[in-house]
């Protein structure tokens, strides 16, 4: 948590990652970075599925499993790297209508 | 509709005229949400490259439907609005040109009358698209858990809410559809 991090109304359901400033420390600027993707009640079952798959290019047991934790578990990563990276599939993933957001590995 | 099957690498559906005219003011709603099309795309890469840095249609956030299509990238605020001023107007764009292979690909049916075809090359944009006005019917039936969506299963035949409803779940059949014979 950063500075920038004054009180967040959580209407989002990623909370308490404030990432607005670039931190000055070199190690935690190699932290990766994570894309969750968070449940909702209207994507259905095998289109979530379906996206990891034509997307992410993971085998369909994988992609089931991920699906299966983002239902259950209410959010699961599904990928990590650098920050580009994952901006990167978080808008492929709004462009599926699926509800992503990136934040720094914890 | 007679759900999609596999013939090559095409995937065929039947609809009537009732569904094709449906779907089509539908998805053309949401484009007209999100700010219509671009007339016509600068040739120009500048004038192209300006145009995504934030030269084109504001999207009115205040409309939850617009606000679902286009989420936060980030928990924080900044830097959500930060990240949505290099991405939004390309996702945005993205969004009406699926719309279009979407709505050309049911005008190809001429009203229902033949066969509704989707080449391997536009299921994502129909995926995309179907799902797209799926999302914004949810957000304006007020769909936030699984357990609205129950409730409004349960609503009186006389209450308006219940044609959307119809409405909703029908296209979770057709999109359902259109996964099972694209994987299956």
């Amino acid at each position: 948590m950063d500075a920038m991090s004054s009180p967040v109304v959580p209407i989002r359901p990623a909370s308490g990652t404030a990432v607005a400033e670039r931190p000055a420390d070199e190690a935690l600027a190699l932290t990766p970075w994570v894309t969750i993707v968070w449940d909702d009640p209207v994507n259905l079952m095998s289109y979530v599925t379906h996206v990891f798959v034509s997307y992410f290019k993971f085998d369909r047991a994988k992609a089931n499993r991920l699906m299966m934790q983002v239902h259950t578990e209410g959010k699961a990563v599904v990928a990590s790297g650098t920050r580009e990276e994952m901006e990167q599939h978080v808008n492929a993933m709004h462009g599926f209508g699926l509800w992503a957001t990136l934040e720094r590995d914890s | 509709m007679i759900p999609f099957v596999r013939e090559g690498d095409d995937l065929v559906a039947e609809l009537d005229d009732f569904e094709v005219a449906l779907i089509a003011s539908l998805v053309s709603q949401v484009v007209e949400l999100v700010g219509g099309g671009t007339p016509d795309a600068p040739s120009d890469p500048f004038d192209r490259w300006a145009r995504e840095m934030g030269a084109g249609p504001r999207l009115d956030r205040s409309d939850p439907v617009v606000a679902r299509l286009f989420p936060d990238a980030y928990a924080d605020e900044t830097a959500a609005a930060e990240h949505r001023r290099f991405s939004e107007e390309a996702l945005r764009c993205a969004r009406v040109a699926d719309s279009d292979v979407v709505l050309a690909g049911l005008d190809a049916t001429r009203e229902g009358a033949e066969p509704l075809v989707v080449h391997a090359d536009d299921v994502e944009a129909w995926l995309k698209t179907l799902n797209g006005v799926r999302l914004s019917l949810a957000v304006r039936l007020g769909i936030d858990s699984e357990d609205d969506h129950a409730e409004l299963e349960r609503l009186p035949a006389r209450d308006p809410r219940t044609q959307l409803v119809a409405l909703y779940d029908w296209l979770g059949l057709v999109l359902e559809s259109l996964i099972e014979a694209l994987h299956g």
